[in-house]
């Protein structure tokens, strides 16, 4: 096996929701993402919907619907709580400004689980939220200062900031 | 847009497992990834303890936390078209050079093949699911010729043949 086993950063995230258009008007308005009609499909045999949402730097969501879907986990109140559930906690985006950021997030109606904190041990700030359906997201906004930061993290974050998916470790 | 969106780059996925020194174990060398100095976080009450993996020539990276008396909520089944009557998460994409060579060595990694594996020209992506040694679903994509679109073809199939030809 070589290192280009994996490709690039992760293509997509996928989840499944209960209301189809609620979710993807709000994942578009919310994250700023475009739709191409040409990436919405159906599998009629199984009542099944999907969407593919895309962001002006290539990242995409994809939001999947099923008739009489359910949700199993979820209703924790807090991002701790939350870890209860084996699985896909939470996944994180960089945010080049955070308060802007949770303007924008409060704005459209997210419940915020987590408020603003800095993690000065990996040189950044972040915040937690839900989203209408009880998804948790992070945001994450790389901050200068600790030298003696985890570096591996805050790095690689500050690269990706600036560069957008090019990642260099420089130590 | 003119107001540049809040929400940037992907920067990682988060797990929470039920054996953590294996799921840690499995991701370094499934993905060859690792784990850098000082990426370990501890918290108690209630203790948590989580680790920060990357791979360090792609940006992938995923976090992986681990909490006493966690449990795995029911699911309607592990392969994609079951798991999509399950509202939540349902898989998390990655793109690769070679879907065989790929599948080959995490099948070898303990990872379990799923349905849906097959290509599928017209979004020009060769695609396979399979699930990690705790179930959780992971897609692979390995971008092909997009054949049949018409004149204006999506997003996917435009990212998908753009990054096949390395831009």
């Amino acid at each position: 096996m070589t290192d280009s086993l994996v490709a690039g950063p992760a293509d997509h995230m996928c989840i499944s929701v209960a209301d189809f258009e609620g979710m993807v008007k709000w994942y578009k308005e919310t994250f700023g993402l475009d739709e191409d009609v040409a990436d919405r499909f159906e599998v009629p045999e199984s009542q099944i919907k999907g969407a593919l949402l895309m962001g002006p730097n290539g990242f995409r969501i994809e939001i999947l619907w099923r008739e009489g879907s359910v949700r199993h986990s979820g209703g924790h109140t807090d991002p701790v709580a939350a870890v209860l559930d084996q699985g896909y906690l939470h996944w994180g985006f960089l945010v080049a400004d955070l308060d802007a950021a949770l303007v924008r997030i409060q704005a459209a109606g997210a419940k915020i689980t987590h408020p603003k904190a800095e993690m000065a041990s990996h040189n950044v700030l972040f915040a937690i939220f839900e989203d209408p359906e009880g998804n948790n997201i992070e945001v994450i906004q790389p901050v200068a200062g600790n030298q003696n930061a985890a570096g591996r993290w805050s790095r690689l974050r500050y690269h990706q900031g600036v560069n957008g998916v090019t990642a260099e470790l420089d130590d | 847009m003119s107001d540049s969106p809040p929400i940037g780059y992907l920067d990682h996925v988060a797990f929470c497992v039920n054996d953590f020194e294996a799921q840690v174990a499995w991701y370094k060398q499934a993905f060859r990834m690792h784990e850098g100095e000082g990426e370990r976080i501890y918290t108690d009450e209630p203790y948590t303890q989580s680790a920060l993996l990357m791979s360090s020539d792609n940006g992938l990276c995923i976090e992986i936390f681990e909490r006493p008396g966690s449990a795995r909520p029911p699911s309607s089944g592990e392969g994609p078209l079951e798991g999509t009557r399950d509202q939540g998460f349902h898989h998390w994409t990655l793109r690769v050079l070679d879907l065989d060579a790929a599948l080959a060595h995490l099948e070898a990694a303990g990872a379990k093949v799923l349905g849906f594996r097959g290509d599928y020209p017209h979004i020009g992506a060769r695609i396979a699911f399979v699930a990690d040694p705790e179930g959780n679903r992971l897609e692979l994509v390995q971008a092909i010729p997009v054949v049949g679109h018409d004149p204006k073809p999506g997003t996917l199939s435009r990212m998908r043949h753009d990054q096949a030809i390395g831009a």
